[in-house]
């Protein structure tokens, strides 16, 4: 084969790969989201025949509803899970932005030798299961867990307080889940930015902490969108922290989903589900590819 | 003592300051005090200490020992933020987030200035570097040059005491160089402001300073006047590294009325020399300070001419002497007049030779 040849093949690699495991997917479930649910394997109608030729298939088409998306807003749950998810989500990245900044901050000042052992560190927990990770806080932030535990011990509180199965408790999963998503991306921009920069507004009369506001931060604001977006969009789809940690009263969206789909077996409206989460997460996905764009043109 | 900075106490002084990074010492007990309305520069290699020197004054190192005193307050222990020093960084450090105004104004700001005021203090300091009507520029749409000028303006806005410029011209072009020195005198002179500049250019200590301290590891070698270093350098490293000298070994033979005979490689030669009889000494002499086949010239040695090299204007000619020492002399107009193996007399004049001492290794 020619180098030519190879050449292209390797090109076409991306797309054949985002063709198979991306937009084939996301047709199947389009198309299931824009179905009836059925008692039937799989459960729901139309199914498209090959053997009815092109015309039953045509005469099939018909039978394709929006009923799904109609029930998505007429019902209330779906409104109140998208706002739940918003709300947790929005919550968790700030609180992940504020824990993560002087991480990454601290990192990006440290000795130029220190700093990928640093980094491993922070990326050190995708070394275990996630889902062991998860449970572990279950073991933390029960009534008779460790951290009750320790503070009553401490004599700081009279009697334990309750943080498991609520929406704190999800919250505190996300923040410690996605951590690393905000630390990366923080300790890049910083990492990169000049010493010499904060040196000159020292020398222009700012204290470090005008240097910070008026230097360190702005010039951070990349990473500071790509940290969050990173955080953000996957814990508005997040599923398993809410199921392990949050109370029967924590609205998600994909919790919802989940009971949709496991539950009532009621597939195109967890379809339809996932298709208005997809438009929804639309703005930030394109956002954060813009700012990928942006960073590799500098 | 009144020296050629008098006017008053010195703005900076520097008082037996040492530093050290780990095992690497920086600079070494050094003293040296630059005077008000000055334009000092610190020449030296790279390493010899004179950027740390000057990042103490900045406030951005703290020296382990010694004091540094501006306008007569102590200022070891004062941040950065704190001190009435303006620095023109050697990579500028221009904010890329900010526009040239903004750039400017910053330090403004930080002194609590009203909008109104920033705003006519940038004007005035644009049009002092010639950037009227860039304010709005962002940096990176900026040349080097005019890189150059937002640094400086940004530095002098807040009207320091103390200006430091960190190799301010080592990131222009040659011809850009020539004329940005220029402006920068002419800036100095007109503000009146008190300027010192790190470089390992010479030429460019020598163009633009009117006092200049040598430094080579850690330590000063000399200080003084641009004249003064280039035509009485204090030592063979100062010889050596401004310009380009003739340096010939020789040992002190006797010293009568201060003027010492001392035996070289090229004969007996006289010179004014502070050393003991029995002393050993390193005769030098600049090449363009040489004459040739001059009847009226002291010290005068036997020499033939080895190779020479146009220069445009002036040829430089590498002649052997006695000995088969080497010198090199410059000689007006073109290299045709001196062919290879065309005898000549060399004269050193006495008020051109300078006795050095003989160094540590």
């Amino acid at each position: 084969m020619s180098g030519g040849g190879m050449r292209r093949i390797a090109a076409l690699a991306p797309t054949v790969w985002l063709v198979v495991f991306f937009l084939v997917p996301f047709l199947l479930v389009a198309k299931i989201s824009v179905s009836t649910a059925a008692l039937a394997q799989p459960p729901y109608t139309p199914l498209f025949d090959l053997s009815e030729g092109v015309a039953g298939a045509l005469a099939r088409l018909g039978e394709l509803t929006l009923a799904a998306y109609r029930a998505i807003l007429e019902d209330d749950l779906y409104l109140l899970s998208y706002l739940g998810s918003l709300r947790l989500a929005a919550i968790a990245t700030a609180l992940t932005l504020l824990i993560a900044y002087p991480f990454a901050l601290a990192i990006a000042r440290a000795p130029r030798n220190r700093r990928p052992a640093l980094v491993m560190l922070a990326v050190a927990p995708f070394w275990t299961s996630f889902l062991i990770r998860v449970y572990a806080w279950i073991l933390l932030l029960k009534e008779e867990g460790l951290i009750n535990h320790a503070l009553m011990a401490l004599g700081l509180i009279g009697e334990p307080l309750h943080v498991f199965a609520t929406d704190a408790a999800v919250v505190v999963g996300v923040v410690y889940s996605y951590l690393p998503f905000m630390v990366l991306p923080l300790y890049a921009a910083l990492e990169q930015q000049d010493a010499s920069l904060r040196e000159a507004a020292a020398d222009l009369g700012a204290t470090p902490w005008r240097t910070f506001r008026r230097v360190t931060l702005p010039l951070s604001l990349p990473g500071v969108m790509a940290g969050s977006l990173l955080v953000f969009i996957p814990a508005m789809g997040e599923f398993v922290i809410p199921d392990l940690l949050g109370g029967s009263e924590t609205l998600m969206i994909g919790r919802t989903l989940w009971n949709d789909f496991f539950s009532n077996r009621d597939w195109p409206a967890a379809s339809a589900v996932a298709i208005v989460l997809l438009a929804l997460l639309l703005p930030a996905l394109i956002a954060y590819e813009r700012l990928q764009l942006r960073g590799r043109e500098r | 003592m009144s020296g050629p900075e008098g006017r008053g106490a010195p703005l900076v002084e520097i008082r037996n300051v040492s530093k050290s990074f780990g095992a690497v010492c920086a600079v070494a007990d050094v003293s040296l005090s630059i005077g008000r309305g000055a334009f000092f520069a610190l020449l030296g290699p790279s390493g010899c200490g004179k950027t740390t020197l000057m990042r103490m004054l900045a406030g951005f190192e703290r020296p382990d020992a010694g004091e540094i005193l501006i306008d007569g307050e102590e200022m070891s222990a004062t941040p950065p933020h704190r001190r009435p020093v303006n620095m023109m960084f050697q990579s500028y450090a221009i904010f890329p987030h900010l526009s040239v105004a903004r750039n400017v104004g910053f330090g403004l700001v930080e002194m609590g200035m009203g909008r109104d005021a920033v705003a006519t203090r940038v004007e005035e300091m644009l049009r002092l570097v010639q950037l009227s009507g860039m304010g709005e520029r962002r940096p990176d749409r900026l040349s080097g040059g005019q890189r150059q000028r937002v640094a400086l303006a940004r530095a002098l806005a807040r009207q320091p005491k103390l200006l430091l410029l960190d190799e301010p011209l080592a990131a222009l072009d040659r011809r850009l160089r020539e004329e940005t020195r220029l402006e920068l005198i002419d800036v100095q002179k007109r503000l009146g402001a008190t300027f010192l500049m790190v470089t390992h250019d010479q030429e460019e200590a020598m163009a633009t300073a009117d006092r200049i301290a040598v430094m080579r590891a850690g330590r000063v070698e000399q200080i003084g006047a641009p004249t003064e270093i280039y035509e009485r350098p204090a030592t063979r490293f100062v010889a050596e590294f401004v310009g380009d000298i003739n340096l010939v070994e020789g040992r002190v033979a006797g010293v009568e009325a201060g003027l010492a005979r001392i035996d070289t490689p090229l004969g007996a030669l006289t010179a004014q020399c502070a050393l003991p009889a029995g002393a050993r000494a390193t005769l030098a002499i600049r090449p363009e300070r040489l004459l040739l086949d001059d009847a009226a010239a002291q010290n005068v040695v036997a020499a033939r001419v080895v190779a020479a090299t146009y220069l445009g204007g002036r040829t430089l000619l590498r002649l052997a002497g006695p000995g088969e020492t080497m010198l090199r002399a410059l000689a007006p107009g073109a290299a045709a007049g001196w062919p290879a193996g065309r005898d000549v007399r060399v004269g050193l004049p006495v008020a051109a030779l300078t006795a050095l001492a003989q160094e540590r290794a």
